[in-house]
């Protein structure tokens, strides 16, 4: 006969003796746990129960006279991880977790009001660690039960992080079979609606492990997925999670580079600096070394639209371009759309680069930072409120100017250049509705030459954006920007042209953008936004009391644009996709201002002006505006490949004006007004995407053409600077660009890089009604960055989890110059003959850079995790020229090659992280 | 035992598929052969208490007996325990090896359940080839102590009744005196104390009637034909009363009504039209497919009857059918003996009183031996079941071959005065049963499931890549471990496979693999049948707080003491 003896009860001493001794006294110095307890259970009617591990190097000091035994307790296990839990007699002493000895407020639910609100965290009772395990073989049964399993269901839920609890945003949630698919929305919610039955449910989000849930959808219903950090593989992890994105996404020419990634490459001054990657990618292309501006798909460097946070950047460099002024360790990611510009875009015709900074950690405080031979960064977060509120502030400044004074040539001692950037980020989640993020971000540069003149500028924005969830289908972003870029010259070397000469452009911005899910086919994307620009541009003051210098003040300019856009992403079949975007622009340039009046049918010169109106405040001195339709098709032609097509056009409404070719901080920019119209580019281009062997390789071909309306360009001799009337110098030309984009990328394993090749032409044409309007005798000539070919390698090989090393090539045809190509006398005078405008090009470019990151070990319990990088750029040490130039010396012209890093540049980092 | 085991497989197995080419194809032929060929299971589970709180860990064992001789059934080794919730979604799934019919095992109940009151049900992966409701169902209490009841309390809601009315053997004949079973319950399917009675269309009183036990009762009556009846019925407590329409009368066909006297259990056949020779009818009783008694009869002067000795009837429910000449089941009555011979259990423990810590030893006695036996010793608190508990003999003789949840089973064992009469209104009121004569006259020959004899049961189907189901694949599972097996198996027509696995004990990891072309899903082994059982909501007096507390605290410190045993 077998016996089975279920479950015994724990037994609990119910007995309450009517009079309860429930005090102690004694001295306890440095007693054990267990004697203690004895002593206690002497004195008083209460019992012990305790596991004697956990109480064994327990010793108790404290002093007890007549007291109560909660109150002795208290002390004695302070600074203990031990608990006490008194129910009736029975003491419960427990280690990390409690023991709730009532039930929770209102239990029987009869509506009984409390003030009070009990938390305690039953989650172990709830998920035992072998059913986790099991979460992803598990079948879930989602809905009522049902045997009809026809027709559709709705599944819905919440994607969150397993050790934060916080909204995965943008993970995405699908289906492999049919191909049914969704992205969680600012809250972490996604709604799915698919058929019903059984499902492999895949959820992949950025930096997480993939997880896979097996369902089986009866019915309308819920299913909450926690996602776990993929800790292991340190580096690929954002490449991972959007393998297939290249393929499958909706978007053509859009690049997304994380900082993860980006920190893995070599880059010149050992910093991080996320302009130079993006230069890497194909399609975009610099005028020069050390600049930071970008010539997107043939477009000039002030066509890009540089957002930080949703506010406008109109100068992202440092200290003459070597740096740019984004701080690596505040990033999270870049996104530079080359073409596929969707319609809630707008304001610069060429490309859109998006830039990130993270919010800091709703955790626990921790920091990061650097230290190279020129620069310092430090960057701070925290939480303010546990799990809601947040800060994050990085800084980040040169002491180069400590590394000058060291230098033993006078011209450079008696230089300087400094620089600091700060930005810092407020982010609060009110509740699960409702977020506020706050930016703000300064960036000032100084240098001076020679104890000459000085320059300075600097680019300050700020701003607010609140996320709302109207309901689980609507949700919107209102966002309010400020921006502020100014730069000042001044030089009082000579007391007597002492001067201070100053530019700057403000502009507010505030905008509404809605995305609405209206079925699972459809999403709608709707918006408006305005921007309120004014500019000073320019004045020269006298400085100081000797100065003879006439004071020059040019008049404000003003101008207010505004864009309404509607889109709907329309998923045709599962492999079909459209995207039609249409967004409506309108510019108004204001008063008060004093318009020149030219004659009607003459060139626009001095010698035609004839007459000056004055407009008033806010009156319209002039408007334009137009359509901007933006349409995007995908199709997926197999499981790995894809073709894109895309068209979009933008208008731009305010231009640089600037004599070379690069951003350099004294450039002009310059609304449009009745003279200047706004600039207008068209794209089309087509792409076809195939990811090989199982995604490990991914590749992309497109082909782009595209036209621009109105481009700005310049008489010969132009004067830009403190020019009263701009319009008698400015020309108006046209551009056509065109090229092929060849991409192969292996974006995980050990060995990780891509390669791209590109073929790309850029024209200008510049055909006035007059002769002193036109160059080059109206023909088509290749813009100043027209460099055809165009070769990048960027290699990744890692040895092991602390040691990593990666090279960096790059080659282009040198960029296009005019040249004096003859020398002729004219009444005795020498004077130089030019070639047609940049018919010539300065030697190709060809540089490698090299660099070895090694990391300290990974152990988890360390006080800061810190990491060495050297770094060689240009390891060849190759004479690139950046310009070629001519002086004439002593009657003889000489030609000059100007390069800017001839040697091969070591740098050594040393970056921490707490 | 072994040949039995063998001779019971080719039973199931083999003789399937032999047609039955009696001659006669008799009703008693046809019954004969699907009592031989379709073995029918029942389990039994015993868990050690009838209300949990989350966090606690119900254990439970698990006996599986031959549905006709209660005998241990050693054909399924495993057994399927599920907890479902109203919406029949199973919350709590588990896997228990048989050994010998027997099987013992833990489920954890986790504060993911809400409280409430959830269906415990229990099968064999044969027992997935019948109706759920063949499977072993019993209500539970859960109480998750964390979080407040979602439900509002009990005063809050605004009561249903049902009324239901049973003429014996299932007709309403005119001019011959009916009895009426009839059930009034509330939404809970718990019987109601009431008064009622029977108009006819000129709202004239019939007769009266009110419940005996448990809101059941019959009462007599001789409808007259083409008249329509109705019952009215007033709920003690409730304002308003229920109307419920009888069924018509039958002007022709048949009537059965039994009847005791002594020993003799008379089933009186009635026909109308009441003509001299009248058709011939044929009775079968049998009690879970033992063939009582079979016989044939003509009907003269409307009336024909059947005599059985009630010491001759096994214990347990009785099924009595009559069926017309054309071999067709016209009118059946359910009968229940209740056992005379029961275990004769007692059970005495060592002392009156004990304190903390001192060891308990019981003495169980029993009048015969006894093979397996399961104890559970909780202690006797507020906290109960709605429904009241369940004995393994109130279920194998009684709840098991009925629909539903029976209220109170126990007392139909009872030697209550009222008990026996209480039980024959039971078996007036009954809609389902276990046995149901279309699946044996229709002879049913394939079953999905086969009873896994050796061991668990992997199914899986085989899709082609755009997900239709593809035949005459080959696929592969393995267990990965320090010896990995590897079993193989090729899709049927359905595209569905089976592996018989072997030594697959405890949580492990199964890969499943088939060839580039297509993909394998594996089946869940839970019966993705739905119940239709309703069961008692949760009702939780505020005056259990102090229990449940109790309760509480010690699930919370088993839970912290122990959490590395359990």
């Amino acid at each position: 006969m077998r016996l089975l003896v279920a479950l015994l009860l724990v037994a609990l001493p119910l007995c309450v003796a009517a009079q309860q001794r429930d005090k102690v006294t004694g001295n306890f110095n440095g007693t054990r746990f267990a004697q203690f307890a004895q002593q206690v259970e002497s004195q008083t009617d209460f019992h012990f129960y305790y596991r004697l591990g956990d109480v064994d190097s327990v010793f108790v000091t404290v002093n007890a006279n007549n007291e109560l035994v909660s109150k002795v307790l208290e002390k004695a296990l302070t600074g203990t991880t031990l608990q006490f839990n008194i129910f009736e007699t029975s003491i419960y002493i427990t280690k990390d977790k409690s023991i709730m000895t009532s039930l929770p407020v209102d239990f029987f639910n009869q509506g009984v009001q409390s003030g009070q609100k009990q938390i305690f965290d039953y989650s172990d009772y709830e998920k035992k660690e072998r059913q986790r395990e099991l979460a992803e073989e598990k079948l879930y049964l989602i809905g009522t039960k049902t045997a009809d399993l026809t027709g559709e269901a709705t599944l819905t839920g919440t994607i969150t992080d397993i050790k934060t609890g916080e909204a995965l945003i943008g993970a995405s949630v699908y289906i492999e079979r049919p191909t049914i698919g969704v992205a969680t929305d600012p809250f972490g919610r996604y709604t799915l609606k698919l058929p019903r039955g059984r499902h492999e449910l895949v959820i992949k989000s950025i930096g997480m492990k993939v997880a896979r849930r097996q369902i089986l959808l009866y019915n309308n219903g819920k299913l909450d997925v926690e996602l776990e950090e993929d800790i292991i593989p340190l580096k690929e992890v954002l490449v991972e999670s959007e393998r297939d994105v290249r393929v499958t996404g909706m978007q053509m020419g859009v690049e997304k580079l994380d900082i993860k990634v980006m920190k893995n490459m070599p880059l010149a001054l050992g910093e991080t600096d996320i302009m130079k990657v993006v230069l890497t990618l194909p399609g975009v292309q610099t005028v020069g070394e050390g600049t930071v501006g970008l010539n997107v798909r043939g477009g000039a460097t002030s066509q890009n639209l540089i957002l930080f946070n949703d506010a406008v950047v109109y100068n992202p460099s440092h200290m003459f371009g070597f740096f740019s002024t984004f701080n690596p360790d505040v990033m999270k990611s870049v996104e530079l759309y080359k073409s596929g510009i969707t319609a809630d875009y707008g304001g610069r015709i060429s490309s859109v680069l998006d830039v990130h900074s993270r919010e800091g950690n709703l955790k626990k405080f921790s920091g990061s930072g650097g230290i190279s031979p020129i620069t310092g960064r430090l960057t701070l977060e925290g939480p303010i409120i546990k799990e809601k509120a947040s800060f994050l502030v990085g800084m980040r400044s040169t002491y180069s100017d400590w590394i000058l004074k060291q230098l033993n040539t006078d011209r450079l001692r008696n230089s300087s250049a400094s620089f600091y950037d700060f930005t810092a980020n407020l982010s609060y989640k009110i509740n699960d509705k409702n977020t506020i993020i706050a930016n703000g971000y300064l960036s000032q540069d100084g240098f001076k030459l020679n104890a000459d003149t000085a320059y300075s500028y600097s680019d300050k924005n700020a701003s607010v954006k609140w996320k709302h969830v109207f309901n689980p289908k609507l949700f919107g972003v209102f966002t309010g920007s400020f921006s502020k870029y100014n730069y000042n010259i001044a030089s009082d070397k000579n007391p007597v042209n002492a001067f201070n000469m100053a530019f700057s452009i403000r502009q507010a911005n505030a905008k509404a953008d809605f995305t609405y899910f209206y079925t699972p086919k459809h999403t709608i994307t709707a918006g408006g936004g305005t921007i309120l620009y004014r500019l000073s541009p320019g004045s020269f003051l006298p400085r100081g009391e000797e100065s003879l210098v006439t004071p020059d003040i040019l008049q404000n300019d003003q101008g207010v644009e505004t864009g309404v856009y509607v889109g709907d992403n329309w998923d045709i079949t599962p492999k079909t996709s459209l995207y039609m975007g249409l967004r409506y622009s309108i510019y108004q340039n204001l008063g008060s201002k004093d318009v020149y009046q030219y004659v009607n049918g003459e060139p626009i010169q001095t010698g035609t002006r004839v007459d000056t109106v004055r407009y008033g405040a806010g009156k319209a001195v002039a408007n334009y505006g137009g359509f901007e339709p933006r349409v995007a098709f995908r199709h997926i032609l197999g499981k790995n490949s894809s073709v894109k097509l895309s068209f979009n056009r933008l208008r731009q409404y305010i231009q640089m004006l600037s004599n070379t070719t690069a951003i350099t901080p004294t450039d002009i920019w310059k609304l449009s007004d009745k003279y200047i119209p706004p600039q207008i580019g068209n794209q089309i281009s087509v792409g076809y995407y195939k990811n090989l062997k199982g995604n490990q390789f991914e590749t992309s071909l497109e082909v782009y053409y595209k036209t621009i309306e109105n481009a700005a360009d310049y008489k010969n001799g132009a004067v830009l600077l403190l020019n009263h009337a701009l319009e008698t110098d400015v020309i108006r030309a046209r551009g056509k660009a065109y090229g092929i984009e060849f991409l192969v990328k292996k974006p995980l394993g050990k060995m990780n890089g891509w390669l791209s090749y590109t073929y790309s032409r850029s024209f200008l044409q510049t055909k006035g009604a007059f002769e002193s309007e036109t160059v080059n005798q109206g023909n088509w000539y290749p813009s100043n960055y027209d460099k055809p070919h165009a070769i990048n390698l960027i290699w990744n090989y890692k040895v092991n989890r602390r040691f990593n090393f990666s090279i960096n090539t790059v080659y282009s045809t040198g960029r296009p110059i005019t040249l004096p190509i003859a020398k002729y006398e004219m009444g005795g005078v020498g004077r130089v003959f030019y070639s047609d405008r940049n018919q010539y090009r300065i030697p190709d470019y060809f540089r490698t850079d090299f660099s070895v990151n090694i990391e300290g070990n990974h152990k988890i319990r360390k006080l800061a995790h810190s990491s060495w990088t050297f770094a060689v750029y240009n390891l060849t040490g190759r004479h690139n020229a950046y310009s070629v130039f001519f002086v004439s010396q002593n009657g003889v012209i000489k030609g000059y090659q100007l390069s800017i890093f001839a040697q091969p540049i070591p740098t050594i980092t040393y970056n921490f992280k707490f | 035992m072994s040949i039995t085991r063998i001779f019971l497989l080719a039973l199931v197995f083999v003789s399937i598929s032999v047609c039955p080419a009696d001659a006669q194809d008799s009703v008693l032929t046809k019954f004969n052969n699907y009592r031989k060929k379709v073995l029918q299971e029942k389990l039994f589970v015993h868990v050690d208490r009838e209300v949990y709180l989350t966090g606690e860990t119900m254990w439970l064992k698990i006996y599986c007996v031959d549905a006709s001789l209660h005998k241990p059934n050693d054909i399924s080794k495993v057994a399927y325990v599920e907890i479902v919730d109203k919406n029949n979604l199973s919350l709590v799934r588990e896997k228990i090896i048989l050994t010998d019919g027997v099987g013992s095992g833990t489920l954890f109940i986790p504060a993911s359940l809400g409280s409430d009151t959830y269906l415990l049900r229990a099968y064999t992966n044969w027992m997935k080839n019948f109706s759920a409701e063949s499977y072993f169902k019993k209500p539970i209490t859960v109480v998750n102590s964390f979080v407040k009841l979602e439900t509002p309390p009990a005063s809050k809601i605004t009561p249903v009744f049902d009324a239901q009315f049973f003429p014996e053997g299932g007709n309403l004949l005119a001019g011959v005196a009916n009895k009426i079973g009839f059930k009034v319950s509330d939404r809970n399917g718990l019987g109601v104390d009431f008064t009622g009675y029977i108009a006819d269309g000129n709202n004239e009183k019939i007769a009266d009637f009110k419940p005996l036990r448990f809101g059941m009762g019959s009462f007599d009556m001789t409808p007259e034909k083409d008249k329509q009846y109705k019952a009215v019925v007033q709920v003690t407590g409730q304002s308003s009363p229920l109307e419920v329409q009888l069924p018509k009368p039958l002007e022709e066909g048949f009537a059965l009504r039994i009847t005791e006297s002594g020993a003799t259990v008379t089933a009186e056949v009635s026909f109308m039209p009441a003509i001299q020779n009248g058709p011939a009818v044929y009775m079968l009783a049998h009690t879970r497919q033992q063939l009582a008694k079979a016989e044939r009869k003509r009907i003269s002067g409307g009336k024909a009857f059947f005599e059985m000795n009630r010491n001759d009837l096994k214990d347990g429910v009785t099924h009595i059918t009559i069926f017309d000449e054309n071999s067709r089941p016209v009118a059946e009555r359910l009968y229940f003996k209740s056992p005379v011979n029961g275990l004769g259990l007692t059970v005495k423990s060592s002392q009156e009183t004990y304190r903390l810590r001192n060891r308990v030893t019981l003495d169980v006695q029993t009048d015969r031996p006894v093979q397996q036996m399961s104890v559970s010793v909780y202690k006797l608190d507020s906290l109960v079941n709605t429904i009241g508990e369940t004995h393994i003999s109130d279920y194998l003789y009684l709840t098991s071959d009925l629909v539903g949840l029976v209220e109170s089973p126990s007392y139909y064992f009872s030697n209550d005065a009222n008990a026996k009469a209480a039980a024959d209104n039971l078996m007036l009121t009954q809609g389902w049963r276990r046995f149901s004569w279309t699946d044996v006259l229709k002879s049913k020959e394939s079953f999905t499931y086969a009873p896994e004899y050796h061991g668990h049961f992997i199914r899986a189907i085989a899709k082609e890549i755009n997900g239709t189901p593809a035949s005459g694949v080959l696929a592969y599972v393995s267990v990965p471990g320090k010896i990995v097996d590897v079993y193989s198996a090729r899709s049927d027509a359905k595209g569905e496979m089976s592996f018989e696995m072997k030594h697959f004990i405890g949580g492990q990891k199964v890969l499943a693999f088939t060839d580039s072309a297509h993909t394998i899903e594996l089946l869940s082994p839970f019966s993705d049948k739905p119940t239709t059982a309703r069961w008692p909501e949760l009702r939780l007096s505020t005056a259990v707080e102090r229990n449940l507390i109790a309760r509480s605290v010690g699930m919370q410190v088993q839970n912290i003491y122990y959490d590395a045993a359990m």
